[in-house]
């Protein structure tokens, strides 16, 4: 069965467009602020933030393709592909028959119906899916293998990048763009605030007083192919994605299990795909989203799948720093994981001043070589959806001078 | 990558169940009953998509003989649903009660649902089932691609059995073509074939897909859309077992939209030289799967093909059970 290698990676968060930005603000370890959302009504700010993408990042146009109205979230989507598939060598217009496109978002371009509802924007023509990224990014690179849009929530971005390499591995496609996207939604955002589900100090995963996660803005793409087609096409791999697992908590809508157990399952299934052991993975990215329960859940998980050396294993907790950035969140922290494996380093944490006893983790607080080259990362979500994905560094011949 | 679960041959799954909700003609809004077909508590503040969808749900897994999951059986078993519209409706509620009265509006039993899947995944979670739970909303083609996805998944180990399906709701009005709005579930059930003649229940037969991009653009060319979609389609064809007739001799029924993409498609299809019907399709992504349900259920070998304008296509192919 054939390997699949990372050949491109895009990125746009609260740190500005690019990966290059992205990677010096978790080097740096510099947190956006959260910035009122204007837009739910002077009565609900400032307890309404969000770490939101610059002014002028996500570019204003286009505003329609294939025939549809273009949203934020498109907008901002294509600016991430964008730059993964220039760094993967794809070029918008090319033929590139056996390329798909799969994207996820919690919500997608909901803020477009939302502009509609508020009489801030007047209704197009004709039915407008909600979820056109994929196709979107299908017409702009000459994909024809597939377009398939999903949500999964704040698993969604990481099911989208498993579900492409699983296209590949089938042989029903040589290349995949795949990614996630989240921007501001105002039925997100408010109804993370009735739920009681943001802190307002912040996302602090694994801090005792931890209250609830920090919403974000965020995008982030990859270029994903077989070892073969990047060859072929003299990419250079940056990473390789060596194994996902997938479950289902099938506990709670919002809840997770506490017990961890099917979370567990995904990372044992992501190491048995990968035929790695526990003991090989040199860092973890976990969920981690601030929420009392998330946090300690997969604490609880982490030390079934890791025994007695679970709190010895580095973890990098790209939310404290980004905020929850959604259904993006998990191809964040796959394209911070494998800037990581490039760069050969894992970034600094964030300190936590008071770490809750319930979450025996190690977040090294200064940059970390970790002993080995093999990085998991986590994403859990609403309605039970779990995964875990195993990227591996690549020998520096093989990935980027 | 290697597999995961085990290896259960994907080609071997058969459907044993089928469950509708669908409304009856000039239904009234609450046309369906859900208190008295999901019981009388705990559903009220669930959205009508996801009562059809885990009406549908129940109604094959029952067809099933699978009323009651077992635990262990429920850990191998993997949920692909579709939807396009399921959260339209809904939102227009939370987001009004926002605009209009802030935060307070909102009901705390609503909130959750801010998140799409949510309308989808509660299936997995009424019935235990653990194996991977997919929440898709690709425009016009969810539903069948909710059959493709299943059986890549089983076919690398992932799962070994199957629930799909797909729900839709009217759409909030604020959004075009809001009158038109499809509205119901269907829910397939796929297993081993052993394993549900094993049980004695009903095999209805097999069914797969196989989807495709097709550029709204090249399908708008005349001078590239005939050569274009018939490659697509050939390699879809291909795909599903048909490499040399292709659709010759197979009834076809293409639901899809009016747009240049479904017409090249039409055409192609009609090259085919089999019988084809093309329906209007409503916002969403239901009538296809309706389609697949009623050709299992009528022993119809034939393709069911659903297309839009966006340019995703999807082909299933069903073969019907001997009965």
């Amino acid at each position: 069965m054939t390997g699949i290698v990372v050949t491109g990676t895009g990125a746009l968060s609260s740190f500005g467009g690019g990966t290059a930005a992205f990677w010096d603000a978790m080097r740096e370890r510099r947190r956006t602020a959260p910035t009122p959302a204007e837009e739910l009504g002077p009565e609900l700010t400032p307890l309404t933030l969000c770490q939101m993408v610059p002014d002028g990042v996500v570019p204003d146009q286009p505003r329609r393709a294939l025939g549809l109205p273009l949203g934020r979230a498109t907008r901002a989507a294509r600016q991430a592909a964008a730059e993964a598939a220039a760094q993967a060598g794809l070029v918008p217009g090319a033929p590139a028959g056996r390329t798909a496109v799969f994207f996820a978002s919690g919500v997608s371009d909901a803020q477009q119906v939302e502009e509609w509802r508020a009489g801030t924007a007047t209704p197009t023509e004709g039915w407008v899916p909600g979820y056109a990224t994929a196709a979107v990014l299908a017409e702009e690179y000459g994909a024809q293998a597939a377009a398939g849009s999903l949500s999964n929530a704040c698993a969604g971005g990481a099911y989208a990048l498993a579900m492409g390499a699983d296209l590949i591995r089938a042989g029903d496609a040589d290349v995949v763009i795949a990614g996630g996207v989240e921007m501001y939604s105002r039925v997100t955002m408010g109804s993370f605030q009735r739920l009681g589900a943001v802190d307002p100090d912040g996302c602090r995963p694994f801090h005792r007083l931890r209250r609830g996660t920090g919403q974000a803005e965020g995008a982030a793409a990859m270029v994903l192919e077989s070892e073969e087609s990047a060859r072929a096409r003299g990419a250079r791999p940056l990473a390789r994605l060596v194994g996902s697992g997938w479950t289902c908590d099938a506990h709670h809508p919002t809840a997770p299990d506490p017990s961890g157990v099917q979370i567990a399952r995904a990372m044992r299934l992501a190491l048995e795909a990968a035929g790695r052991t526990a003991d090989q993975v040199s860092a973890v990215l976990p969920h981690a989203t601030g929420t009392q329960l998330s946090d300690v859940t997969e604490c609880a998980a982490l030390r079934q799948v890791f025994g007695p050396d679970a709190a010895k294993v580095p973890l990098y907790s790209l939310k404290a720093l980004l905020g929850h950035t959604g259904g993006a969140s998990g191809a964040l922290s796959a394209v911070a994981a494998v800037l990581a494996l490039e760069h050969g380093q894992l970034p600094p944490n964030l300190p936590v001043d008071d770490l809750d006893p319930e979450c025996e983790v190690w977040l090294p607080t200064e940059p970390t070589t970790p002993r080995g080259r093999l990085v998991m990362i986590n994403a859990f979500a609403f309605g039970g959806h779990n995964i875990s994905l195993l990227f591996e560094g690549v020998e520096q011949a093989e990935g980027r001078d | 990558m290697a597999t995961t679960t085990g290896h259960t041959d994907a080609t071997e799954l058969v459907v044993s169940g089928i469950g509708e909700v669908l409304p009856p003609a000039d239904a009234e809004r609450e046309w369906f009953d859900y208190r008295t077909e999901l019981g009388p508590s705990g559903y009220k503040y669930v959205p009508r998509s996801s009562r059809y969808l885990l009406g549908a749900g129940k109604r094959a897994l029952a067809d099933a003989a699978l009323a009651e999951v077992p635990e262990q059986r429920g850990l191998d078993c993997g949920v692909a649903l579709g939807s396009n519209n399921c959260a339209s409706d809904l939102h227009g509620v939370i987001d009004r009660a926002v605009l209009e009265k802030g935060l307070g509006g909102l009901r705390p039993t609503t909130a959750p649902y801010f998140s799409v899947n949510l309308f989808l995944s509660k299936l997995a979670i009424e019935h235990g089932l653990k194996g991977f739970s997919l929440a898709l909303h690709t425009p016009r083609v969810a539903g069948l691609e909710s059959i493709e996805t299943g059986l890549r998944a089983v076919a690398l180990g992932r799962a070994s059995w199957l629930v799909l399906g797909v729900t839709e709701e009217p759409l909030d009005p604020v959004e075009p073509e809001a009158a038109s709005s499809e509205d119901g579930a269907v829910v397939l059930v796929l297993e081993p074939a052993e394993r549900v003649r094993e049980r004695g229940a009903t095999e209805y037969g097999r069914v797969a897909a196989r989807g495709f991009f097709l550029s709204p653009t090249a399908a708008a060319d005349p001078a590239r859309a005939a050569g274009h979609t018939e490659r697509l389609l050939a390699g879809a064809l291909a795909a599903l077992g048909l490499p040399d007739q292709g659709a010759a001799g197979l009834p076809v029924r293409l639901v899809a939209d009016a747009s240049p993409v479904a017409d090249a498609l039409a055409a192609a299809l009609g090259a085919q030289g089999g019988r084809l019907d093309r329906t209007h399709a409503g916002p969403g992504c239901l009538g296809p799967m309706t389609e697949v349900a009623r050709a299992l259920r009528d022993g119809e070998e034939c393709l069911v093909v659903a297309a839009g304008g966006s340019g995703q296509v999807t082909l299933a192919r069903i073969r019907p059970t001997a009965r």
